[in-house]
Parts: structure tokens; sequence; C-alpha cells
């Protein structure tokens, strides 16, 4: 009987995991790649010195950073994953939400700015709870560069 | 002149397939793998815990299972039952072969008919069983039946299944709830005996019930009370552990080596019928 109790709120918790996470995850994709048509003007690169074109900018630092959180249908199929390798398509998708939404935070921040383009780009990544159930909980991405306004 | 950040085409490093796909075919993998492991494992552990020496078991077993020396209350109360029942189990332990297995039989105070038979020799009846029984014969046939249980190393085998099933889940989820599901399948295991096994102590039950009093009248009359009363909520527990008693009063009746007079019960155990 206990057992069954169990049964039904992992299969609860692995339903609401998977429709809301699921819903999110679409939500979030549609908004990023509108975003970035927006933001297609403010050029990002990772050259550490400006081009011709910006030697008489402004340079100041820009900066994204989101926080992302792994569902439970994420985690129990990553899980599962685990006992017999390969990629972790669960995590692949959040990892790249969040990078993207990332830098599209430091464009948005260029773009008020007013600066034309971002130069030396990087990545940061860090894990911010969970840490004590040995799981991924939450990772936040940053990303940042130098924003280029012209005088 | 100014540069445009590029459209990469989606999918590339994030899937676009459905994760429910992967999700079941881990699913039914990982499962499939499980219970083909468990089974192989449970297979051998069944194949070789009968050369763990009894007196091992014995000794596990005073462990875990209350022995003479500590006798409860219920005991003492039914002394004089008790004695009969370990009377009853000495004098058919000849019959059975058993001389390097000793048997304790203790009596729980339990309106539920039955008997149950655990690690190291240990013996259980209720006297919710006693009352369902007419002669010594059929009780015979119940204690033959839990001996059987214990000369063929039935319990040292369910434990050794069990265990391993609870120690595959240990080792694969240590602390999910897939764990401890597979966790409680390993406790539901653990004393519990298949169909086989029923069969088995049944056929040797029978023929040392026909060895000791020269016929097997009366061995299926506990099966017969049993059937008698299905739908009484008393037996339901009994018909959970042990299924298809149609089928055994069957086999019983056809093993039967002809009738023969009944013995009565001792005096002790019929007080308990009052």
């Amino acid at each position: 009987m206990e057992g069954f109790i169990q049964l039904g709120i992992f299969i609860c918790l692995l339903l609401t995991g998977y429709i809301f996470g699921r819903r999110a995850e679409k939500k979030h994709y549609q908004s990023i790649i509108e975003r970035e048509d927006q933001f297609r003007h403010i050029f990002v690169s990772t050259e550490r010195l400006p081009s011709a074109d910006f030697v008489r900018h402004d340079t100041q630092l820009v900066s994204g950073s989101v926080v992302i959180s792994v569902d439970y249908f994420k985690v129990i199929i990553a899980g599962l994953k685990t006992l017999v390798g390969g990629h972790l398509t669960a995590y692949e998708s959040l990892l790249d939400r969040a990078r993207r939404e990332a830098l599209l935070r430091m464009q948005q921040q260029a773009n008020d700015i007013g600066a034309q383009a971002i130069i030396n780009t990087k990545f940061e990544t860090s894990r911010i709870s969970g840490n004590a159930n040995k799981s991924v909980g939450s990772i936040e991405v940053l990303a940042y560069g130098t924003g280029m306004i012209a005088k | 002149m100014h540069k445009q950040n590029p459209k990469f085409p989606e999918g590339i490093n994030a899937s676009q397939e459905q994760p429910l796909k992967e999700f079941f075919l881990l699913v039914f993998g990982i499962v499939f793998a499980i219970i083909l492991f468990v089974a192989c494992v449970s297979y051998f552990a069944q194949a070789l815990s009968p050369y763990i020496p009894f007196a091992w078991e014995k000794s596990w077993a005073s462990a875990v299972v209350p022995n003479k020396d500590h006798a409860t209350q219920d005991d003492l109360n039914n002394q004089d039952a008790q004695h009969a029942l370990q009377d009853l189990l000495l004098k058919l332990s000849p019959a059975q072969n058993t001389d390097d297995i000793s048997f304790d039989v203790h009596l729980i105070h339990d309106a539920k008919p039955n008997a149950f038979a655990t690690l190291g020799g240990q013996i259980f009846v209720t006297t919710g069983l006693i009352q369902h029984i007419e002669s010594e014969n059929g009780l015979a046939m119940v204690l033959a039946h839990e001996m059987a249980h214990v000369q063929h190393r039935h319990p040292i085998q369910s434990l050794s299944r069990g265990l391993i099933i609870q120690l595959v889940g240990m080792m694969l989820f240590s602390d999910s709830t897939a764990g401890s599901l597979l966790n409680q399948a390993g406790i539901i295991t653990l004393l519990s005996f298949n169909r086989d096994m029923e069969r088995e102590a049944d056929t040797t039950a029978l023929r040392t019930i026909g060895e000791f009093y020269g016929h097997t009248q009366g061995a299926d009359e506990f099966f017969n009370a049993m059937l008698a009363k299905h739908d009484d909520e008393l037996s339901v527990e009994f018909f959970n552990t042990h299924p298809k008693t149609q089928a055994r009063i069957h086999d019983i009746q056809s093993m039967q080596a002809g009738l023969g007079k009944l013995t009565p019960l001792d005096p002790a155990l019929l007080e308990l019928q009052k």
C-alpha cells in the first residue's frame, strides 16, 4: 500500500515536471528566437581587441546573467541516463536556453547604453543550489563582455 | 559595413527530440535489465542457499526469531498446548528424515487461521488454525508441511532472494523512489514461498503423513475447512499466501494412500477449541 502511494506521488511529480517543464521550455525558446532577431544588430564577438571600426569608441562592461532551474522530469531522465551513459539531452536544452538567455540579456544591456557591438565575450557557469543532495538544482550562466559605444 | 549576428539553425546544441520517447526507452530498457539481472542472481541464490549449513541458519535466526529461552507471555499461558504441538512435531520428525534439522514450534494467539515456517526451523501455528482442525491427522499435515518447508530450506532461499533484490535496489538507486520501491519488492519476497515450494512441501508432508499413520485420511482437513469458509474475511490472508487451495486439495486427494482411522487431537489442543 505504502509502495503504491509512493509510486503515485512519483508519477504526479513526474507528470507535473514534464507538463510544466515542457511548456516553459517551449515558451522560452519562442521568446529567445524572437529577441535574437530583435538584437541581431548588436554584434557579439569573442575578439579580445577591437577591430579598426571601433578604435575610437568608448568601452563599457556589459553583462547578462540568468538562473535556470531543472524540473523533476529532467532529474529523473538524467538519473536514468547516468546508468547507461550518453548525451544528457534533457540538460543540454536547459543549458542551451540559459546561455542564449544570458547573451540576450547582455545584448539588452548593450542596447540600453547605446553600444553597437560587444567584444571579448566570455561565459561563466556556476551551480547555485541543490549541491546538498547531489543533484543539479539550478544553475547560473553569466555572459559578459565589452560594449563598444560610439562617441 | 556593420556586422550582424548570424542566425544558426535550431537543434545543434539542444536536441529537438521528444523527451518522452527517450524516457520510455530508458525506463523499459533499465527495468528489463534489472528484471533479467535479479532473475539470474536470485536463481543462483536459490540454487546455492540450500548448501548453507543448517547450524548457521539457526544461529542467524536466533537473533531475530524468539526461541525457547525468550518465551512470550502467550507461550507461557498455553504451555500444555505448546508441548502437545512440540510432541507431535517430534513424533513426525523420524518419518520426515530430518536428522540434522531441529524444529521449534510456537503457538500464537491469533484468530486468523495460519501457520508458517521461518529461518532456523521456527514454526508458528495460530490458535485460529487449531480451531479449524478436527483430528490430529489434519494438524500433523499442517506441521509436516511447515517442516518440509524448513527441510527443503525454503525460508533461507526466500531470504536470499529477497535480500538480493534489496541489494540491487540499494546499489542502483541509493536514495531515490525507485530504490525504495525495489526495496519493498524485496521485503515482500523476503519470506514468502512460491507455488513450486508449496507443492514440494505438500508432497513431502503427504509422504510423511502416509508413513507415520499408515494412511493419509484427514490430510486435507485444514484446506477443506478453509475452502468452506472462502468468503470469510478470516481466511483471506491464508489464500493470499497459499494460492490455489482447490488445486492443492485435488493434488492431496490424488496422492492419498487409502483411508484409515483418524487420531483424535491432544486434550490440551482440544481445550483451545473451546
